[in-house]
């Protein structure tokens, strides 16, 4: 897909940081938990359209629950009287579900986003272009560096080499590390002759201008709106039952 | 080393996203399109070793290198690590995108500071294999311990008492990794030192 | 006449394509076979496959004897048999040539002055002792495969898998490899187009078609 036609996610990236920013500060259990349950069906939404986002989404959920584990042992048990601790239960939820609001809500509305679709979006918020053509470079960076460390890796094992607990395995880490850097840096010097001949002389990456706020689709607008809609519903409705 | 997103409150949430910015800022004044494609490749090389796990027996500690990116790169560091934290958190939901501010600030600015606590004294000892060990050493100790102490302040700062057996815990559990860290820190600047001595040369 | 690799009926997909569709092959002490096919058709495969670098799906490899079946199994015997990639630079972990070369001994448990030796041996064989404490990334393209082979040969192997050896080569330096490779007296398998290799080493020469290892015709 040519960058034509990728998507503009300008408004799913303001919308994912409205996500971020606000849930971060709700303390109400209620209202997270009514934002989780809205970030869930929405996550199921997009399990049906899209074949491989549950196994991300899955793989991200692990990742976070895993910091979660580490605050259900540390927040609601007093581990030198060995008793149970309300309020710090209390906390555990709340940042239980905040963590797993955050990851649902944001994991959705970015699930069609790669890094160049990041880029874009955040400059077309007001990110600098200096900062977007970084983001942009360093994705094709990452695929190329990380195909190299796995053939590196790969002939590694091919000459016996397995990792243990050991010095060696330290020096032979630190010889990677060594030798990526090295890799880069000989690999930045020819991809910048490669850009310049090819004309590129600034900080700023040649790709289409953004169109206007007005001629972006409905339904972009309709999901931001929708999140706020949710985020306001979700603070309300604990207020209206009570 | 990632604080999650849901864990702050709103003063550090703010103020350390206004510090990060700030860096982020300095940052980008000193790219250039000659030191683009290295800035990118460095953000690359940052994700890349964030994923080289080194077994310690009942677990693995996965590698940081802040102090060393921030040895090479000084204040670069901030933009760099800023990116590679973005492809984290978009790939791997390593802490999120919520508290980007946070995070680049905790693994940044100690980046930073060992690059000019240390810089001074790298010319000097190219000559000296012993020397640039202790650089390196001395630049992961700068990194991951500014980066701890940087988190425990953070959560210390949202004023939640129960939140004092989580900091203890994260900042027993940068032991290992700090460790790790300088180790192949050491031996990474003491190899550069003696191989490719032109990066560490203005 | 011991046969140091065997694949009975492999069968091997990468990205949901079937690459090695039932390969039979038995590489004897002393032989020297080359295998011949077309861009794509699977014989970087084939030789990572060799080694365990990548899983089977079905099928029996035998190396050294030995069942292979997962990766474990293969670990313990990669000493033995020797990798050369056809990028160099996807094999040299450096920093100095030296040290790349002792890093295949060191990883087998030999000593730090058996392997400097070893190292030392190998590169004497490939005649680039001058090099001995270059940087890597300095070497030439020529330069960065004689060390990859250097590497291996440190290692003592008793068999040899060679990823087109001459690509990017010229003459000269091809000429020098095939004779290093000629006089090592190693078993080996070979993927490659390159006449001069084939004709300088090949005992044998069998094709790679539509996944199944067939006679070469034209040898």
């Amino acid at each position: 897909m040519s960058h034509e036609h990728r998507p503009d996610g300008r408004l799913r990236l303001a919308a994912a940081l409205l996500v971020g920013f606000t849930v971060s500060l709700i303390r109400s259990i209620d209202t997270l938990l009514i934002l989780t349950l809205f970030a869930t069906v929405a996550a199921v939404v997009i399990t049906v359209r899209d074949e491989e986002f549950p196994r991300i989404l899955l793989k991200r959920l692990a990742i976070v629950n895993f910091f979660v584990a580490w605050i259900w042992i540390t927040l609601p048990i007093d581990w030198l009287t060995l008793s149970w601790r309300t309020s710090g239960s209390e906390l555990a939820l709340q940042l239980t579900l905040r963590i797993n609001a955050i990851a649902l809500a944001v994991s959705t509305l970015l699930s069609r986003m790669n890094g160049i679709d990041l880029a874009r979006a955040a400059v077309g918020l007001g990110v600098p272009q200096s900062l977007g053509t970084l983001l942009a470079l360093a994705v094709r960076s990452i695929v190329l560096l990380d195909s190299t460390r796995s053939r590196l890796e790969q002939a590694m094992r091919a000459r016996a080499y397995r990792a243990t607990v050991s010095l060696r395995t330290i020096r032979v880490s630190a010889q990677l590390v060594s030798w990526l850097i090295v890799h880069a840096l000989v690999r930045s010097e020819r991809i910048r002759v490669g850009l310049t001949a090819r004309g590129y002389t600034t900080t700023r990456w040649p790709t289409r201008q953004h169109s206007h706020w007005h001629a972006l689709p409905i339904s972009e607008w309709l999901l931001f709106f929708g999140v706020v809609a949710a985020i306001v519903l979700a603070w309300l409705l604990p207020i209206i039952w009570n | 080393m990632h604080l999650a997103a849901g864990v702050l409150g709103l003063p550090t949430f703010v103020g350390s996203a206004i510090l990060a910015t700030a860096g982020i800022a300095i940052g980008l004044r000193k790219l250039t399109p000659r030191s683009l494609p290295s800035a990118a490749l460095f953000a690359a090389v940052f994700f890349i070793v964030g994923t080289i796990h080194i077994p310690i027996g009942i677990g693995s500690v996965h590698l940081i290198l802040n102090g060393l990116i921030g040895l090479l790169l000084g204040w670069l560091a901030f933009p760099v690590i800023f990116v590679a934290l973005v492809l984290q958190a978009l790939l791997f939901s390593f802490g999120g995108f919520a508290v980007l501010g946070a995070n680049t600030l905790l693994l940044a600015a100690p980046a930073v500071m060992a690059h000019f606590a240390l810089r001074p004294f790298v010319e000097n000892s190219l000559g000296s294999q012993r020397k640039l060990l202790w650089l390196g050493l001395f630049a992961a100790t700068i990194g991951i311990g500014g980066a701890a102490l940087i988190a425990v302040t953070m959560l210390w700062s949202t004023g939640q008492q129960a939140l004092l057996n989580l900091m203890v815990l994260f900042g027993v559990a940068q032991i290992p990794v700090w460790i790790i860290d300088a180790a192949v820190s050491a031996l990474v600047v003491a190899t550069l030192g003696r191989n490719l001595p032109q990066v560490f040369v203005k | 006449m011991t046969t140091l690799l065997s694949f009975e009926n492999v069968v091997v997909h990468r990205a949901k394509r079937t690459v090695l569709n039932g390969v039979d092959l038995n590489v004897d002490d002393g032989e020297r076979i080359v295998i011949r096919g077309g861009i794509g058709v699977g014989k970087t495969t084939l030789l990572l496959t060799a080694l365990g670098l990548i899983e089977h799906a079905s099928g029996n490899i035998t190396l050294m004897g030995r069942r292979c079946r997962d990766d474990s199994d293969f670990a313990k015997l990669r000493g033995e048999v020797g990798l050369l990639f056809q990028d160099p630079d996807d094999q040299l972990i450096g920093p100095t040539v030296l040290e790349d070369i002792e890093f295949g001994p060191l990883n087998l448990g030999w000593s730090a002055e058996r392997a400097h030796h070893a190292a030392d041996v190998a590169l004497d064989q490939v005649g680039l002792n001058d090099l001995a404490e270059r940087p890597v990334h300095e070497l030439s393209g020529g330069e960065k495969r004689l060390v990859a082979l250097a590497g291996l040969l440190a290692m003592a192997p008793k068999l040899l898998l060679l990823d087109e050896p001459t690509a990017s080569l010229d003459e000269a330096t091809s000429k020098h490899l095939l004779n290093i490779l000629q006089t090592s007296k190693l078993s080996m398998l070979i993927a490659t187009h390159d006449p001069l290799c084939i004709d300088t080493l090949a005992t044998r020469s069998v094709v790679l078609q539509a996944g199944k290892l067939q006679r070469d015709q034209n040898r």
